[in-house]
């Protein structure tokens, strides 16, 4: 079950916010863990189990950690924690590199507990006595499919208290409706758009290259409002997650892309792997092998195939070129022109990503340029585009902050007849969202073909 | 705040008390917004409680997905979630007319292509033609040869019908082309002995000067479109037309075919015209060996008050269909075809003492009996090109003949 799908809207979350507001303190709890279960085990109920071992394995690993701390047997409480890191990563090692179904969002759930165990090492938090409360971290099914990947220590600070507090509930909606709008009304029309492009056998340049565009904006939309939907219900919930983007296709540099785009995974390898390393307090040679490592890494943990390594090492070697080269001496050039660079650097990389092999990426990247000798704009390129030109232009719009603060002074500075026309707005976004999802699902049986 | 003169000071305050009311008015506003966003969402799910499923969507053409039963065994291998999303999907309140809605916004944004098929010109809903699947072509190519070898005292002609996109590319939306079956066909037939008749359905088409050739709402020729061919025809069947005419009928002005519902695309309606053939006082039964039903018309009236109306031609496809006429000669043909040939069978009647039409798709029966069963004079491929291209039965059907 997806956030945005119609049984998640219009079964699982109306369900969910009547208990949530009708059961009054801890048993918000239980409500928030039976909540997890059923959200997790409508979309894979086999690997339920599998979640709960890593629940257990973890309850149990974060008090063996603490009573070494205790006992100040660093070294054992070490090799403890590393133990428990040795079987996340060798779990996440045999669902990805074997036939064997990958479990529903055990890249991201895996990362949550390592974050536990990490934390409960470093003394960042308690270990858990409650295993309700681990299990409630981990299943927590906001984030458990797609993240935020929240550290442990920032949830456990606002479990304390689950009791709704002024405003969440109106600021948590309002970011899961613009999370839903930004999924089905962007992310899955240009998704479409996408895929009408990857079938041709074909293309001309320029439908590559929108091919691309599309691609990259339907990505952004969809992690992002995925992303938007997930801390919204986190923060009806009454959980504050950061956020996980930031207008990430405004960043100057690929460093800074970084630090705006799936931020709770940029944090995770910094706070985890980045700075444990060493981190730059360290020479050269060792910041340039701790780099190395977190892309190589980061890589490997969005896909199984070679393109994914590829595509890490692009972005590693970008980063470092920033780093150690450029240092800082880009600044000259003016925001749009390394704002545009930037960006054509980060859409050329998810070519790798979003082939299937290497090979492929390649063939496409050929394509961009004209391998298929169909020159550089042809008559398919021109029916994409007017198809889709549309959508493509207010996903532009939408990657800016231009229309969100526009929008935030007009409903703040002004009286009650625009805010009425944006609440009228909003309502008929969310009856074409309802048709658009309906609308996926439409299919026409023809039994007498020919 | 020492230090700092009133005046400052009460100005900071009155920024900050601003600042606070702004967000109050935030916090009120979005408490708005969320009610009313819930309050959508739960009126939605309330109707879709009270309001009763549906078990057929005339829209879609199909079943509509059911309440699935609950069992432990469903919710563990994750069937019953999955069923349960498609019954919830199928049966959503309002699910045709959302559906509408997301065409014409669709529609507005720009879109000419919905499934595979293309908003044509001047309300054509045209489908994307099928690519050949050449072994598939070479083989059934192969079969009609040696059918025809097997068989040489039999007349034989073929007759494949192009897509409507390819007779009227003219009516693609801009900037589209699409593949060209007239190339496909001619190197279809260019692959059978000379002995087979060939009638030229791509010029035939191509040429005809005005008229409806096929539906704009299906992905099938026309009467009229039929007719067209059949008049290219007259000459390679060798039948004598003098004296013979024919008179339409218009039965159906509320067509919506099987284009219509691929697309979502229902503003259209199309007529439905058969002809009655005049100067001649032959009459004809029509035989349904599988269901053992006889019939005095090839026309299905009843079939006109379904979703699919092209099947007011013998009700659709069949294995087998005998027309025995009054015809006084000792003409016997037997058509292999698809559903195209459905339509045009009306124009053959006054021709043939019999016309026996095989449906391969469906036939499994010996073709070297039936040839003798029905002492066949003429054969006739009646094919759409777009069934041809990819189809594996007609082969395995002529092999039973040689």
């Amino acid at each position: 079950m997806t956030f945005s799908s119609l049984t998640f809207l219009f079964v699982f979350l109306p369900a969910f916010l009547l208990l949530h507001f009708l059961i009054p303190g801890k048993g918000k709890r239980v409500v928030l863990f039976i909540a997890g279960i059923v959200f997790y085990s409508f979309g894979d109920p086999k690997a339920m189990l599998f979640m709960l071992f890593s629940i257990l394995l973890h309850y149990a690993a974060g008090l063996e950690i603490s009573r070494f701390l205790q006992a100040e047997e660093k070294a054992a409480a070490k090799i403890a924690m590393l133990v428990t890191v040795a079987v996340d990563v060798a779990a996440l090692a045999v669902f990805k590199y074997t036939s064997l179904a990958l479990p529903l969002g055990i890249s991201f759930y895996t990362f949550s507990a390592i974050s536990y165990a990490a934390d409960v090492y470093m003394g960042k938090a308690e270990a858990e006595r409650n295993p309700l409360t681990l299990a409630l971290y981990i299943s927590f099914f906001p984030k458990v499919v797609s993240g935020p990947i929240v550290q442990y220590h920032d949830f456990r600070q606002q479990l304390t208290d689950l009791s709704p507090k002024e405003g969440d509930f109106g600021a948590g909606m309002y970011l899961f409706m613009i999370g839903l709008f930004k999924k089905v009304l962007l992310a899955d029309v240009l998704g479409a758009a996408f895929a009408s492009v990857t079938a041709l056998p074909e293309m001309a340049s320029a439908t590559a290259i929108l091919g691309m565009l599309f691609y990259s904006f339907q990505l952004y939309f969809d992690f992002s409002g995925y992303s938007d939907m997930a801390i919204g219900l986190a923060r009806v919930a009454g959980f504050r997650f950061a956020k996980n983007f930031d207008h990430p296709y405004l960043s100057t540099s690929v460093a800074q892309f970084w630090r705006r785009w799936h931020i709770s995974l940029g944090a995770w390898f910094r706070d985890y792997v980045y700075i444990p390393l060493g981190g730059n307090r360290c020479s050269a040679l060792m910041q340039f092998r701790n780099l190395l490592i977190v892309w190589i890494l980061t890589g490997i943990w969005h896909g199984n195939t070679w393109n994914f390594v590829v595509w890490g090492l692009y972005h590693g070697f970008f980063v470092i070129f920033e780093r150690f080269v450029l240092k800082g001496k880009q600044e000259a050039i003016p925001a749009a022109i390394r704002v545009f660079v930037t960006d054509v650097i980060v859409f050329i990389g998810w070519v790798f990503f979003f082939s299937p092999s290497m090979g492929s990426a390649v063939h496409y990247l050929g394509q961009m340029i004209g391998r298929d000798g169909l020159g550089f704009w042809d008559s398919a390129t021109t029916f994409i585009f007017r198809q889709n030109i549309l959508v493509l232009i207010l996903a532009v719009l939408f990657s800016g902050s231009f229309i969100r603060k526009w929008h935030d002074g007009m409903i703040l500075s002004h009286g009650k007849g625009i805010r009425r026309v944006f609440i009228g707005v909003y309502i008929a976004l969310l009856i074409l969202c309802v048709a658009f999802m309906v609308g996926a699902t439409y299919s026409s049986f023809l039994y007498v073909q020919f | 705040m020492p230090g700092i003169p009133r005046r400052i000071r009460k100005q900071v305050e009155m920024r900050e008390e601003r600042e606070q009311k702004r967000l109050l008015k935030r916090v009120v506003y979005d408490r708005l917004v969320a009610w009313i966003f819930c309050g959508i969402l739960c009126a939605l799910t309330i109707l879709n409680v009270i309001l009763p499923d549906r078990s057929f969507s005339e829209a879609e053409n199909r079943n509509l997905a059911q309440r699935p039963a609950f069992s432990g065994s469903a919710l563990a291998d994750g069937s019953f979630s999955d069923s349960f999303a498609d019954y919830y999907a199928d049966q959503f309140a309002g699910r045709d007319l959302l559906m509408q809605l997301k065409f014409h916004v669709e529609y507005l944004s720009g879109k000419r292509k919905f499934a595979d098929v293309y908003e044509g010109k001047d309300g054509y809903l045209l489908v994307e033609p099928t690519e050949p699947d050449e072994e598939a072509v070479a083989r059934t190519a192969d079969a009609i040869t040696k059918f025809a070898a097997a068989h040489e005292d039999v007349d034989m002609t073929a007759i494949i019908v192009p897509d409507a996109a390819t007779v009227l590319a003219d009516h693609l939306p801009s900037n589209v082309t699409v593949r060209d079956q007239a190339l496909d066909i001619s190197a279809f037939t260019s692959m059978l002995p000379a002995r087979i008749g060939i009638t030229d359905a791509v010029a035939a088409l191509r040429e005809a000067e005005e008229g409806q050739l096929y539906y704009r709402t299906d992905h099938h020729w026309t009467s009229l479109g039929a007719y067209t061919v059949f008049q290219a025809a007259v000459p390679v069947l060798d039948v004598e037309t003098d004296g013979i005419s024919y008179k339409e009928h218009l039965v159906s002005e509320t067509f919506q075919g099987t284009s219509s519902s691929k697309s979502g695309d229902l503003r259209r309606k199309d007529d439905i015209v058969v002809y009655e053939p005049l100067g001649t006082d032959a009459i004809y039964n029509v035989n349904f060996p599988e269901d053992q039903i006889r019939r005095r018309s090839m026309f299905f009236a009843e079939k006109l008050e379904e979703k699919d109306q092209y099947t007011v031609f013998f009700g659709g496809n069949h294995s087998v269909v005998e027309i025995e006429t009054t015809v006084d000669n000792d003409r016997s043909i037997l058509i292999f075809k698809d559903s195209y040939a459905n339509s045009f069978i009306q124009f053959l009647t006054p021709y043939y003492h019999r016309i026996t039409l095989i449906d391969p798709r469906y036939y499994y029966g010996d073709v070297a009996s039936a040839l003798k069963t029905y002492g066949v004079t003429d054969v006739l491929y009646l094919y759409s090109a777009d069934t041809l291209m990819t189809d594996t039965a007609l082969a395995d059907t002529l092999l039973t003949g040689v």
